[in-house]
């Protein structure tokens, strides 16, 4: 897996462009490709492929190459915690650990592509998430940028778990 | 808070200049009004609420808008202006105020017209010469840091309005804004119940049945209603471009005029020198910008990650997993170490011997057949990437900040930039112009934005569009989506039920204050045997005890204005404690300020037995009294209450649109 | 159905809700931005994202 180019259609090729071109938040498409994943699978979030225009955008195989190690370890990640299916706990390792480095049977073949189907579905969602968390009402560099920064701050409030009965206390009794 | 002085000129009926002195001594804190109803007293409580917060209320079919004398108004021809202005001096906090709002009149063919109006405020240390001037985007705040506006009106209040039945649910919704519920109300009703199909739980209801249906007709409503949007959109878009091209013609005529104007050198030169200044720090803002750009793209993935990562070592823990391969070894280093023949030892494999199998064995510890290696590896790579999180956050933050004091030293000297810009041009004709031209700047800038605003929601529009396209072309499985519903509406219900109980509590503990003070108040001025009771909407209402019972007994005119006075002065307490604390939460020193009380005198040549009582009461209420008294009512309370008078005035209503307000000897 | 029914309530996550609903409200009486169905739109958000994530 992540051997090869990679080409994704539509409304997603679309927003994958704008972050990366028009935005100018990410560098590559690449970037965007693990972040999206990531994100995608935080807040649950999966998209089937989109067909609805003939836009496309493609992630070369070399730009792979380059990041092979972080989409590998995305992947496993993902494999190991998506609760989406009915698999064991054995069975999940094995899909997180095993199914990719033998491509001889056609039975392992298609395993490898429903889970690639079920890694990318989530890579569409995260897009999505982008595009909406990141751009929804910012149309300077600035607001970007505040935008970003905001994500950040709230996400790390979130790990920390920043008190959130006092916060709500003080809700309550302020003006 | 003190008042000084008003002065009013042309506003409605008040035709001329009229001021108006507030009597402020610790004795004599008394201001008094006389006039019987209609004479003006409305019209002049709604100059306080003009002058501080642009708004009035005035009948709907009085012309609420035009608040120019209207006898002036009739007069107006081709050419002429008029003005609107209405002073206010305060005292605060050692301060002195003086906040100013003016607005011009002219006319044109049609009709009488109001300009745009101009805000001042300055101020000086009480005892002290210089005025210093607040700059204009600062004033709202620093009057609402005064008298927050939502509160102005338990200062300022209006009797009359409040005696009529329909504008009841006006100080109920007041009281309830004064005490900080409307949050809590508000959101009581936004949640809303199962039956209510507008409210988020109804809503929910409605959603699980026939979810399908009713999601792709909502999708088709969406799709028209947008493409809809976006015409409207496109019309606006042309009528904002042939607006824009006009102003950058004026803009352009200005510019030329104000060149050929004669300039200061000194700062003139100050001027370029921050234009350079400027512009340097605005490429360091885009470095800035770059380099947060560049920290961002670099450990953005693992930084979400984390909690990822956290839940997978925890479920590999409970797997059990053996461990046993050699770290970065692989199936295909075995297949290549048995093809060359040699062992990394040294030794010679021969297929079949001893050595040949151990090297074979090695294989069950490795992808595919053991995944013990790659999970060993995947451990380590967590630990490396948990490593670069810690300084992830900590170095983003500082690029932040870097940007944020870059735009800030922009900021400010942009501001001197346009202050001198002001300045350079002397003379008293360049400064029409300057100021015509910053009228004009800003006009363009408005447009330019609303401009792009409006691309991008074109732009919004058509991402909808097709976000609903897709919607309406697909049908979810009905059962699944249920069970995730009724999961919501079960914490929906959680939810209300805690606000619920939050709101009932604060507003209980909150209404039992309210009736504390005001009986407080109320026994001071009465004595007899009554007592003040506060109802759900805030309607006060006398009790007496007949027997073991207490009953609403009938209330006098003059009983009935003592309690809306002492009611006026409990809601005013639980005002000024609000302003304390709000000052407290803006950690400015929490002295208790005084506040004037503008009303309708609480007393009536009917009930002689209170007015005595009231006058005592008066300064614990407010330190400040200003009230709007019948000449008839006056004439017995004077007896009484003058030596507390420190200055009278009388409003004289000439005609319907003609009153005057002048010092009053009596 | 029963074993929805018996699932407990997570109350970090209803916290985190009541407080997002709560800040929501307050910005709203201050900007008046948002229409009444455009507020229970935004709050019947608020639940359902925060139910939906994975962390």
């Amino acid at each position: 897996m992540f051997e090869n180019d990679y080409t994704i259609n539509g409304i997603h090729a679309t927003h994958l462009k704008y972050l990366v071109n028009d935005a100018k938040v990410f560098t590559r498409y690449i970037d965007v490709y693990m972040i999206a994943a990531i994100l995608g699978f935080l807040h649950g979030r999966s998209e089937k492929k989109d067909n609805t225009s003939q836009d496309r955008a493609r992630i070369y195989a070399d730009a792979f190459a380059t990041e092979r190690l972080n989409c590998d370890f995305i992947y496993r990640l993902i494999m190991i915690l998506d609760g989406t299916t009915e698999l064991s706990t054995q069975q999940r390792l094995d899909r997180a650990f095993r199914d990719d480095s033998q491509k001889e049977s056609e039975l392992t073949k298609v395993v490898h592509t429903q889970n690639m189907d079920l890694f990318n579905s989530y890579v569409f969602g995260g897009i999505e998430e982008l595009f909406e968390q990141f751009t929804n009402g910012a149309t300077s560099r600035d607001d970007y940028i505040n935008k970003i920064y905001d994500v950040a701050v709230k996400f790390k409030e979130k790990m920390e778990e920043t008190d959130y009965e006092s916060k709500l206390k003080k809700l309550v009794h302020s003006n | 808070m003190l008042m000084k002085s008003l002065y009013i000129k042309n506003f409605r009926q008040f035709k001329g200049e009229t001021t108006v002195e507030f009597a402020r001594d610790k004795e004599k804190n008394v201001t008094i009004i006389l006039g019987d109803n209609t004479y003006g007293k409305t019209t002049l409580l709604q100059t306080f609420n003009w002058c501080l917060y642009d708004f009035v209320v005035f009948d709907k079919d009085s012309n609420p808008d035009m608040l120019l004398n209207l006898e002036l108004a009739s007069q107006m021809k081709y050419g002429s202006r008029d003005i609107v202005e209405v002073k206010i001096v305060l005292i605060h906090k050692n301060t002195e105020y003086t906040i100013s709002r003016a607005q011009e009149y002219f006319w044109t063919e049609h009709e009488v017209r109001g300009e745009k109006f101009k805000l001042t405020m300055s101020y000086k240390p009480l005892g002290s010469d210089g005025q210093t001037d607040i700059r204009g985007q600062y004033i709202d705040k620093m009057i609402n840091e005064i008298l927050p506006r939502n509160l102005s009106n338990f200062f300022f209040f209006d009797t009359e309005r409040v005696r009529d039945v329909s504008n009841r649910q006006d100080v109920s919704e007041s009281v309830k804004g004064l005490l900080g519920l409307t949050a809590l109300d508000n959101a009581m009703k936004h949640l809303g119940s199962k039956t209510a199909r507008t409210t988020v739980l109804g809503k929910f209801y409605s959603s699980m049945d026939n979810e399908s249906n009713q999601k792709a007709t909502e999708a088709l409503e969406r799709i028209n209603s947008t493409q809809q949007r976006k015409a409207s959109i496109a019309e606006q878009l042309e009528s904002l471009k042939t607006q824009i091209i006009d102003y950058e013609a004026e803009k352009a005529r200005l510019d030329h005029i104000l060149v050929e104007g004669k300039s200061t050198a000194s700062l003139q030169e100050r001027s370029l020198a921050l234009e350079r200044m400027i512009s340097r720090e605005t490429d360091a803002l885009e470095q800035s910008y770059s380099k947060f750009l560049q920290e961002f793209n670099g450990g953005t993935f693992t930084f979400f990650a984390k909690p990822l990562m956290i839940q997978a070592l925890g479920f590999m823990k409970d797997a059990k997993v053996d461990d046993k391969g050699i770290k970065d070894m692989t199936a295909q280093s075995i297949a290549d170490i048995i093809k060359r023949g040699t062992c990394v030892c040294g030794k010679e494999l021969v297929e079949g011997s001893a050595d040949y199998e151990t090297i074979l064995s090695e294989l069950n510890f490795l992808p595919p057949q053991s995944i013990g290696t790659s999970i060993r590896n995947f451990k380590d790579k967590i630990a490396t990437y948990d490593a670069t999180n810690r300084h992830y956050f900590i170095n983003l933050k500082s690029r932040y900040e870097d940007i944020l004091r870059t735009k800030t030293k922009i900021q400010e000297w942009q501001d001197e930039a346009d202050e001198i810009k002001g300045k350079i041009e002397g003379k008293e004709d360049m400064k029409k112009y300057s100021l015509k031209l910053s009228d004009v700047k800003a006009r363009l800038k408005e447009l330019n934005e609303k401009k792009e605003r409006f691309i991008r929601e074109d732009e919004g529009c058509n991402y909808d569009i097709d976000r609903f396209q897709k919607v309406y072309d697909s049908l979810l499985a009905v059962s699944s989506k249920n069970k995730s519903i009724i999961t919501y509406i079960r914490y929906a219900e959680e939810i209300l039920s805690w606000i619920t109980k939050t709101y009932k509590e604060k507003e209980f503990d909150i209404r039992e204050r309210l009736e504390e003070r005001v009986n407080e108040i109320f026994s001071k001025i009465y004595h007899g045997h009554r007592r003040a009771s506060i109802d759900g909407k805030y309607n006060v209402t006398l009790l007496t005890m007949v027997g073991d019972k207490e009953i609403a007994s009938g209330e006098s005119e003059g009983l009935n204005r003592v309690k809306n006075f002492a009611f006026i002065a409990g809601l005013v307490e639980l005002a000024k404690e609000k302003i304390i604390a709000i000052a407290g939460e803006n950690k400015i020193d929490l002295s208790s300020e005084p506040y004037p009380l503008v009303m309708d005198a609480p007393f009536s040549n009917a009930d002689a037995l209170h007015t005595t009582n009231i006058s005592k009461v008066l300064p614990e209420v407010a330190e400040q009294v200003i009230m709007f008294v019948m000449e008839k009512d006056w004439l017995y309370a004077k007896q009484v209450m003058d030596y507390r008078v420190g200055s009278r005035w009388m409003l004289d209503k000439k005609t319907d649109t003609y009153s005057i307000l002048k010092r009053s000897d009596s | 159905m029963s074993e929805i029914e018996n699932k407990l309530l997570d109350e970090k996550r209803l916290t985190a809700m009541k407080v997002n609903i709560l800040e929501l409200e307050k910005e709203n009486l201050k900007t008046r931005d948002k229409t009444n169905d455009e507020m229970v739109e935004s709050i019947r958000k608020i639940i359902s994202d925060e139910l939906k994530k994975n962390y």
